[in-house]
């Protein structure tokens, strides 16, 4: 079988305040990827980040995390798709990998949110959306997903608790992810009573402002079998887009983006949506982890709450979610999400995911999703071959 | 029912493409666009209370912004000027006006 393979992982614990600059967050999951790996040589270098030129004023991330590794001289490209960039870094380095171009590919992701004022990062985050045609209303991100919600709420007739269960799933996972930005056990009552953000929305259905960054070393299967016995295959990487602004889209609780992109990643994979056992979603808000479960084909429209509910998306249930906690406890710094999704999923699918490990895991899914739904990139991961 | 200042806007003559924003040429076939003045009645598609702005606006939260369906438009995000429990999902909203940068809309 012709594919992409990972076989490396890095990652950094996701936290506020790390003290850490963008360039030594970045390297640090890199050189764990490479020393998981085993490889001497990289071919190319892909960097998945959002905000820093917004934020750290600093772009040419290619070459500055190419020079930080020492590996200067390397080609090092940036590449940027909003809340998704770590996504479609990886799915960058895949496209190269199965070029036959270049043999050897780090894909990293980093963001650096903390240091910087509510406003300021509520700002940047507006970068995602039609900023000449939106900002001007005062609408911030959780606004526009806030709105999403109480479509959504509304039209299903679905209660704010049902949206909540997802939130506190991701809690209870993120209590064994050593990496996890919250530590903390949360009832759906304390997200009820958690302060209002944007109405509907508070704040325990939104993720949280951290820094991290997250890396994965790709060859071809054929060159994996190299350096493990076990790697973890790439069966599908794709993305597609949607229009960038919400006042674009005529139905708001559906992203349609979402079901293109994996649509084409289970016909390229081989697989439906049943044969997936291990599940990461964009959750950076509780709504679009339950949108996320109906456009990724878990449940009709209206009902994704309910696979919650049920117990299914727990970590011994049938379709574990978010095992290590996911965007609102294991953290969302923005750009780096993407690339995390993808780290745990090769953890799940080579065992290696400590106290997180699901029983049973072969088949992995991530959707990672930037702007209001507009980029979306879905990965299908396999174990061994 | 007074009637209701209307909405300025675009519309392409050659695909139907319309928006409220200024263009030189459509977007869709790069045609020429012409002005237009949509209705200034919509209805609330749906709406949040902004209560964590964005840097410039600390000033002016908690505020209503909304998605609204001009009845005869386009959908556009805009404020509702208005106290944040009056406003609905479907509730009827009268332009007022744009001066302001953004689309400003009452109950």
């Amino acid at each position: 079988m012709r594919g992409a393979a990972i076989i490396g992982v890095g990652m950094t614990p996701v936290t506020s305040g790390s003290g850490k600059s963008l360039t030594q967050l970045f390297v640090e999951a890199a050189t764990q990827a490479i020393e998981d790996s085993g490889v001497s040589s990289i071919d190319s270098i892909y960097v998945g980040n959002m905000m820093s030129g917004f934020l750290q004023n600093q772009e040419h991330l290619g070459a500055l995390m190419a020079t930080a590794m020492g590996r200067e001289g390397v080609p090092s490209y940036k590449v940027e798709g909003a809340c998704a960039s770590g996504g479609v870094a990886a799915n960058a380095g895949v496209k190269a990998v199965l070029s036959g171009l270049e043999g050897v590919v780090l894909v990293g992701a980093v963001e650096k949110m903390s240091g910087y004022t509510t406003p300021q990062v509520t700002s940047g985050l507006m970068m995602a959306e039609d900023k000449a045609r939106v900002a001007g209303t005062g609408v911030t991100f959780v606004g526009l997903n806030a709105m999403i919600a109480r479509q959504y709420m509304h039209r299903y007739n679905v209660p704010h608790e049902a949206l909540a269960g997802f939130s506190v799933l991701c809690h209870e996972n993120a209590l064994d992810n050593p990496r996890a930005q919250f530590h903390k056990k949360i009832t759906v009552e304390d997200v009820l009573q958690s302060p209002l953000v944007a109405d509907p929305l508070r704040l325990f259905d939104c993720s949280g402002i951290g820094d991290g960054a997250a890396a994965l070393v790709l060859t071809s299967l054929e060159n994996a079998r190299k350096f493990t016995d076990s790697p973890v295959t790439i069966a599908a990487s794709c993305m597609a887009t949607d229009r960038v602004s919400l006042y674009q889209r005529p139905d708001i609780t559906t992203f349609e983006a979402s079901r293109k992109a994996s649509g084409q990643a289970y016909e390229a994979a081989g697989v439906k949506a049943e044969d997936v056992d291990v599940l990461e979603v964009h959750d950076a808000f509780s709504v679009l982890g339950i949108m996320a479960l109906e456009d990724l084909g878990f449940a009709s429209k209206g009902l994704g709450a309910r696979l919650v509910k049920d117990g299914v998306c727990a970590r011994d249930g049938r379709l574990a979610t978010n095992t290590f906690g996911g965007l609102k406890a294991r953290g969302h710094p923005v750009g780096a999400s993407g690339m995390y999704q993808l780290a745990e999923l090769a953890l799940q699918l080579s065992n290696k995911a400590g106290k997180c490990q699901v029983p049973k895991a072969t088949v992995g899914l991530a959707q990672s999703v930037g702007g209001i739904g507009t980029t979306i990139t879905a990965h299908i991961l396999k174990r061994g071959d | 029912m007074t009637e209701a200042k209307r909405v300025p806007g675009y519309t392409c003559a050659q695909c139907n493409w319309f928006d409220v924003f200024q263009v030189t040429s459509c977007p869709r076939c790069n045609r020429p666009v012409q002005e237009t003045l949509f209705s200034g009645r919509g209805k609330v598609a749906s709406f949040t209370v902004i209560r964590y702005p964005p840097t410039g606006f600390e000033k002016e939260s908690p505020y209503v912004v909304a998605l609204v369906d001009i009845e005869d438009g386009p959908r556009v995000m805009g404020r509702i000027v208005a106290k944040p429990e009056e406003v609905q999902i479907g509730s009827s909203v009268s332009f007022l006006g744009n001066s302001t940068g953004k689309l400003e809309f009452t109950l």
